[in-house]
């Protein structure tokens, strides 16, 4: 009876603060799945370490086997860095997923078909894409600008690794400025 | 044609139970914690309302063990999904039906309500 009377008084007011709220539980619901500031962060300081070596210690045999050991270590490194966040109690829908590596593997071939660097365009195509679904329209844009800029640092002929030093600053920036930011609706 | 508050389904208007369904449904499973995080409510609380929602068939629970330590998973089901999109579609109505009903002002600027 409660449920009816308050039906009965729903004004257009109280409608529109529902569906705000929705979009607002959306959000924060995408972003659990999702982590935008850890994979920021992860995928940033990766980027990073890859620049410096290849900018300074571009002889460093050791190089690819660093990769692929920060690759595997992404994923216990974001863990550690949410400590207490909705991590790991929300499973991804399919395309919450599925966009990121689509979307970096269709931003790597554009890049090889038009000379720019696809490891760049792949990372920051993938984390905008994250940040986009996640709700955090600010982090997108600014990603897909450093994506843009650090594309173009890469044409211009920079020494080996600039661009990604400069990806990797930008991303572990936006990570850390988005960990600060609030996270929940409590 | 009915008006969209007739549409407007009680099980799923209150809002934790809105929530409720909607992070189920942003998901393909969410657990017990996260939603009390998420929502900012108390484990009593959380409770009572995903057995309304279950009740209703709109979710469904799955009991899971993480080591010692037991888990709910809250997961949508498709009456569920089908539910929370008529009471998006009843709400978008209803703001506007009432903004078009809303006098415009001389720039032609609809009025916002007081």
């Amino acid at each position: 009876v409660d449920a009816q009377f308050e039906l009965c008084a729903l004004r257009d007011s109280d409608a529109a603060a529902h569906l705000r709220y929705v979009a607002e539980v959306r959000s924060l619901t995408r972003r659990g799945a999702v982590m935008p500031s850890s994979a920021h962060l992860a995928l940033g300081a990766l980027v990073l370490i890859r620049g410096l070596l290849m900018r300074y210690l571009p002889h460093l045999t050791a190089l690819p086997t660093a990769w692929l050991v920060m690759l595997l270590a992404l994923r216990p490194v974001s863990m550690s860095l949410e400590p207490g966040s909705l991590l790991g109690g929300v499973h991804q829908k399919f395309w919450d997923r599925a966009a990121p590596p689509l979307l970096a593997t269709a931003c790597a071939l554009v890049a090889v078909a038009i000379g720019a660097d696809a490891l760049i365009s792949a990372v920051a195509g993938a984390l905008c894409v994250s940040a986009w679904r996640a709700g955090l329209a600010a982090i997108a844009t600014s990603t897909a600008a450093l994506g843009v800029f650090s594309d173009a640092l890469a044409m211009s002929g920079a020494p080996p690794g600039t661009a990604l030093i400069a990806l990797g600053t930008g991303l572990t920036l936006l990570g850390m400025a988005r960990l600060r930011m609030r996270r929940s609706l409590a | 044609v009915t008006h969209p508050i007739a549409r407007v389904n009680p099980v799923i208007h209150q809002p934790i139970r809105l929530g409720i369904l909607t992070a189920a449904c942003e998901s393909k499973k969410i657990d017990f914690v996260s939603v009390r995080e998420l929502l900012g409510v108390t484990d009593g609380n959380l409770s009572r309302h995903l057995s309304t929602l279950e009740a209703a068939g709109y979710i469904r629970l799955e009991k899971t063990f993480a080591g010692r330590k037991p888990r709910t998973w809250i997961l949508a089901t498709s009456a569920g999904r089908a539910a929370l999109k008529a009471e998006i579609d009843a709400l978008r109505e209803i703001v506007a039906a009432a903004d078009a009903a809303r006098p415009k002002t001389h720039k032609g600027i609809r009025a916002q309500p007081a």
